[in-house]
């Protein structure tokens, strides 16, 4: 599924990050979810089901274009009915639809307290089309809502800003639930700063019934801050996927895995595509002997932070050493999709990264409680998986 | 092709009835939503995935209907709509309002000696 996921990062591409957005995102991810297994289940192989998926939303264009498209809608659909208000005068119904299409046209006038008013006057007003006796109430009965829309529209800077604020923490991260085991929450958050106590945050209701009340945690600007309501933030951001991919990968996802031999291909091979950046890992290489492990990640998109990247790199040995007791070595190289051919190279030495963790790295670790103990209080530090990974850089070869 | 189009934008007007309408039997998210209009409409109307972010947008902001997310325990979470209750009185006045219409527009459309 990590390829809906992409793909959806993907189309969000160039879009600012505001709580709106990242709750639409993570909405449209669990559609297109939800559409793929339905595809699924209806007997579609992997491929064409992906493939009929993303072609069910190419583009974020119409869905931010919500102006021009309900003057379409309005104008199209008001063709026929337009014939309406010209012999059947009188008609609220049609006024109604007057109203549709005049308010978009007002807005840009009608600033004022008076929406309701402007959009009686844009009905009846128009020029055009002969002047139906309307009936106020009928007429503004449905403008009034659309005007509201567009008010808000009129002051996006004022309003976007407070309301972002606002409404962040409470919405905008929810949808990060999905991605952190909630079990798992308590627990890397407890060596964190202040968990926020906040009772009866009934989380799926706080969306609908609006903001402010949940109260935000200051997140700490360095490192990764999981809060407890879901929200992930990385050095005082909001957390892009890579982060909370490492966030939520959990020790079950490596149980099955754990004490995996070396020469076990598939073993490793879906431990590593388990891991966060799994879907651009390839190359698998354990014939170095001297309990060398090799493999690539290319093509890794290149919107992805740096930061992030070293995070997901640092986990993934972390990871690999506590599962793969043989493995001495890890090797590692980085390319991104900008840049195919400039790979970065790392190699990560298992006693180089038990020294830093402070801990022997094996299979006894990869429960709740190891996994709380290496994220939490480690990995999750400000620097700790730079200076990790830093420590690991080569020079490309 | 062009008729289609025409079928299309005749339903578009009424699409964030038809939306409540389906929130009026229960409460749904996203792409159920979508495929109900598609089996309701017995195929004949498949409404496109990004008309409908806007749609649920713009009823959310005239406050016809809530949004929460579902506790999906494993998989993608998933956005569901609830319908308020001045979604529901919308609901009965665009039903309303497209009665009267269709039968003004019958009435124009069908005039005698005209009509077969």
């Amino acid at each position: 599924m990590n390829e809906l996921r992409m793909y959806v990062e993907h189309l969000f591409e160039g879009k600012v990050l505001t709580s709106e957005n990242i709750e639409l995102k993570e909405e449209m991810y669990g559609n297109l979810v939800a559409r793929y297994e339905d595809l699924l289940s209806e007997g579609l192989d992997e491929a064409e089901a992906l493939r009929r998926t993303k072609a069910s939303l190419t583009s974020l264009d119409d869905v931010f274009a919500e102006v021009p498209s309900d003057v379409d809608a309005a104008s199209d659909g008001g063709a026929v009915p337009a014939a309406g208000v010209d012999e059947g005068s009188g008609e609220a119904e049609n006024a109604g639809t007057n109203g549709d299409i005049a308010v978009p046209v007002q807005t840009g006038t009608a600033e004022g307290e008076d929406a309701a008013r402007a959009a009686e006057t844009a009905g009846t007003t128009r020029p055009g089309g002969p002047t139906p006796v309307t009936e106020p109430t009928a007429a503004t009965l449905h403008p009034q809502p659309e005007q509201r829309v567009n008010r808000r529209r009129v002051w996006p800077l004022v309003l976007v800003s407070v309301v972002g604020i606002l409404i962040f923490f409470a919405i905008g991260v929810m949808g990060c639930n999905m991605i952190v085991g909630i079990s798992s929450l308590d627990h890397y958050t407890s060596s964190q700063n202040e968990p926020i106590d906040s009772p009866g945050n009934g989380a799926d209701d706080q969306v609908a019934s609006g903001s402010g009340t949940a109260a935000p945690a200051i997140p700490s600007d360095e490192g990764v801050y999981v809060d407890p309501n879901g929200p992930v933030y990385f050095d005082g951001e909001p957390a892009d996927e890579l982060v909370r991919e490492v966030v939520g990968s959990s020790s079950n996802d490596v149980l099955a895995q754990s004490d995996a031999s070396m020469s076990d291909v598939d073993a490793l091979n879906t431990l590593i595509f388990n891991l966060p950046m799994g879907e651009w890992a390839a190359n698998l290489d354990v014939t170095r002997g001297n309990g060398v492990l090799r493999f690539d990640y290319v093509r890794v998109p290149d919107h992805f932070d740096g930061d992030s990247i070293d995070l997901a790199l640092a986990y993934n040995a972390t990871v690999l050493f506590c599962a793969v007791p043989d493995a001495q070595k890890i090797q590692v190289t980085v390319s991104e999709s900008d840049e195919v051919s400039e790979r970065d190279c790392y190699v990560f030495d298992r006693a180089a990264v038990e020294e830093a963790y402070g801990v022997p790295l094996d299979a006894s670790m990869v429960n709740e409680a190891g996994w709380g103990q290496l994220k939490s209080d480690n990995l999750y530090k400000n620097d700790f998986a730079e200076h990790m990974v830093d420590r690991a850089e080569r020079d490309a070869r | 092709m062009a008729t289609r189009d025409a079928v299309s934008d005749l339903i578009r007007g009424n699409i964030d009835a038809i939306i409540l309408k389906i929130l009026s039997g229960q409460d749904s998210y996203g792409y159920e939503i979508l495929k109900s209009i598609s089996t309701l409409s017995q195929g004949e109307y498949e409404m496109k995935e990004p008309s409908l972010y806007t749609s649920l947008k713009r009823l959310e902001a005239q406050g016809f209907v809530e949004s929460y997310w579902g506790n999906e325990t494993q998989g993608a979470r998933r956005k569901y709509y609830r319908m308020t209750s001045d979604g529901l009185q919308e609901l009965t006045e665009a039903t309303d309002r497209w009665v009267h219409v269709r039968q003004i527009i019958d009435r124009l459309l069908m005039q005698e000696g005209s009509a077969r």
